[in-house]
């Protein structure tokens, strides 16, 4: 066995399919700009999936608490049946049996519009184009400044509630102008005799991976915050509606913000786990870490020991680092004894 | 206390460690287990895949079945180990496994630096492309543009990135675990086109939903020259191995079969045909297997023609003017003198 790293720096015998920030042509790119490929999509599915699985958890969670029988039916339902199969075979399901299925093949493509193309081999969304880009970025700034304003606002007293209406309204309006004024031009891909030409490409292996594990990771994450939700004393909550606080409000206001200190500990976990079982990608065939680093760069340079390494410290790397997220804002969310 | 404790675990574990390098033989071990542990591919059929009754059938597989005759006289004793194409150089490397068949070719990478020996060709293979009817493709000038499915982690990704690159041409590659991955992506749609060696091609064909409506390519972009591999470093087992194939080979040329074979024994008067199959000479002695070992191999597994015959001419390849005739017919298999 060898152990030599100066194979990172030499040029890869084979082409990286989906390298979306990246343009990496064949006979040009390095071995370290594969694990950089591969890491990045990793974490681009990783980071959307917690983001969607948080969401949709949070939704499942409430809604096995709801008072609606059919509501809290469903939302158990949901929780054991994902929860209790293995995600190998869940990725499957939902990659080869759902989503592959039931998209048009490549000569049938579903056009949407001016935004682009979606068929079995993904989604092809049209590039966006400007004739006055700087135009475009005072619109993109513009929209963060109003965004970070109104955001601010939000806990404005009664009486200003109008100001806050007009705002809004008037940086909408203002945005808009802008990207008008900028001259947007769409770049449609182009259905060639082998493929679609042209446009930003989102595999489907990525949406199928990504969903499989929103949906899977979100089943735990229910669980998560129907026990904090629990654990919040039931006399908050009756105190709370005597109040006359609305279900939402009483769920938004009071519940919510204590559960959550018992919510985020077990969560972090399941974001943890997320990140592990991301490396399922090989049975999809979509490019992360596992697929083009572990998988193809360790085959075609043999370097067993160097490969396994870089790709343990990265999984480490990168669990420590949401764990001491997480754990930050854990301790924001604690109660502070005065 | 504690100390002792750790440095007692410590001292077991460095024992552990150390009683599994300090290993016998190969050959030794083998005979000691009474079981040969192959490692192949298990789900390609023709090379290896499990038949009716559960019994791994296929070239591939007879290697392994002739080894296990010529060093236990019983082709019966081996235990098959399926890996994917990731793992098996490894499997093989750690020890997991005592050979690996399972349509690997030859390279200078694997050879010098995955800690593995390449024994003899047994099959003699070269890339193609399998594609749908519907895209009128004539020859892979014709994919420029096309999404490719293909296993990961074999000398298929940078032969393709050569060729298509030698001849302008651009493709989006899907890499894939295991063969029959490629082949579900294939059937529901994520791709038009397989790139895999032919043979493998041909056997995956077979289990396909609509075999009628593909078509293999005439094209072929490499030459791949398949066959067994043991660990490096043991090379009285390499060559129990190798000789194990030449034994099929020499076979096949000096027209012994498993249906001539107790006659040739007896009545062929032919010093090589004595040799091979243990009347003459003390080979087996010399190898450290049993006395008749060439016997055995050719009773219990035939020779390599009839093990062609068996398991890759019904996939549709002849082997007549192809590379895998014998070295006197215009192929290029040649077993060395007994």
């Amino acid at each position: 066995m060898l152990i030599d790293t100066s194979f990172l720096w030499s040029v890869a015998s084979f082409k990286v399919g989906f390298s979306p920030f990246a343009d990496l042509r064949l006979g040009e790119t390095r071995y370290w700009q594969v694990f950089v490929v591969g890491a990045g999509n990793t974490l681009i599915v990783v980071i959307a999936g917690i983001v969607s699985s948080t969401l949709l958890g949070v939704v499942i969670g409430v809604a096995r608490l709801s008072a609606n029988l059919l509501a809290r039916r469903l939302a158990s339902a949901y929780i054991e049946t994902f929860r209790n199969l293995p995600l190998l075979l869940q990725v499957f399901f939902w990659h080869f049996i759902v989503i592959l299925p039931t998209l048009p093949a490549r000569q049938q493509s579903l056009v949407l519009g001016p935004g682009g193309m979606l068929n079995r081999e993904g989604l092809f969304l049209s590039l966006l184009s400007f004739a006055h880009p700087s135009l475009a970025w005072a619109a993109v700034a513009l929209a963060a400044l109003a965004f970070v304003v109104l955001l601010g606002s939000g806990r404005a007293p009664d009486g200003s509630t109008r100001h806050v209406a007009v705002a809004c309204i008037v940086s909408l309006l203002a945005v808009a102008g802008l990207l008008w004024a900028a001259v947007p031009s769409f770049e449609p891909p182009q259905l060639a005799r082998m493929g679609v030409v042209g446009g930003f490409w989102i595999p489907i292996p990525l949406m199928s991976l990504w969903w499989a594990l929103t949906v899977s990771t979100a089943a735990f994450i229910a669980e998560a915050v129907r026990a904090g939700i629990i654990a919040v004393p039931a006399g908050q909550r009756e105190a709370s509606r005597s109040l006359g606080f609305t279900p939402f409000q009483s769920l938004k206001l009071i519940e919510l913000p204590q559960a959550l200190r018992i919510i985020i500990p077990p969560t972090i976990s399941q974001y943890l786990n997320l990140l592990k079982n991301s490396s399922l990608a090989v049975a999809v065939g979509y490019d992360d870490i596992v697929n083009i680093w572990m998988g193809a760069t360790l085959n075609q340079t043999g370097q067993a020991i160097i490969v396994i390494a870089v790709t343990m410290i990265f999984f480490t790397t990168f669990s420590l680092l949401t764990s001491l997220l997480m754990n930050m804002y854990n301790s924001r969310m604690q109660i502070r004894e005065r | 206390m504690k100390t002792w404790k750790s440095c007692a675990w410590l001292l077991g574990v460095t024992l552990m460690v150390a009683a599994g390098t300090a290993q016998a033989g190969t050959l030794e071990q083998v005979k000691a287990r009474g079981k040969l542990i192959c490692g192949t591919s298990g789900s390609t059929p023709g090379f290896s895949a499990p038949d009716n009754n559960g019994k791994m059938q296929g070239l591939d597989a007879d290697m392994c079945y002739a080894v296990a005759a010529a060093i236990f006289g019983d082709k019966g004793k081996v235990d098959f180990v399926p890996l994917t194409l990731v793992e098996r150089f490894t499997a093989l490397a750690a020890g997991e496994v005592d050979v690996l068949s399972r349509s690997s070719t030859n390279t200078l990478t694997r050879d010098a630096s995955l800690g593995i020996d390449f024994t003899y060709n047994t099959f003699i293979d070269g890339q193609g492309f399998l594609v749908r009817k519907s895209l009128n493709a004539k020859g892979v000038a014709d994919l420029d543009g096309a999404t490719i499915c293909m296993p990961s982690g074999t000398d298929t990704e940078p032969n393709l990135a050569a060729y298509f690159t030698k001849n302008k041409l651009t493709y989006k590659p899907v890499g894939f675990d295991t063969e029959p991955q490629v082949r579900e992506a294939f059937d529901a749609g994520a791709c038009d086109v397989i790139s895999s060696d032919k043979a493998i091609l041909a056997a995956m064909r077979t289990e396909l939903s609509k075999p009628d409506e593909v078509t293999i390519l005439p094209d072929t972009i490499s030459k791949e020259p398949n066959g067994p591999w043991v660990r490096q470093g043991d090379s009285e087992w390499a060559d129990v191995v190798r000789w194990s194939i030449y034994g099929m080979i020499a076979a096949d040329e000096l027209g012994v079969s498993s249906k001539n074979v107790d006659e040739m024994k007896t009545q062929s008067g032919n010093s090589p045909v004595l040799r091979l199959l243990g009347v003459e000479g003390e080979t087996g002695k010399l190898l450290k297997v049993q006395d008749d070992w060439g016997y055995q191999i050719v009773k219990q597994v035939g020779n390599y023609d009839e093990s062609y015959q068996r398991n890759v001419t019904p996939l549709g390849l002849p082997r007549e003017g192809t590379p895998n005739a014998l070295w006197n017919k215009g192929g290029v298999l040649l077993a060395p003198p007994l």
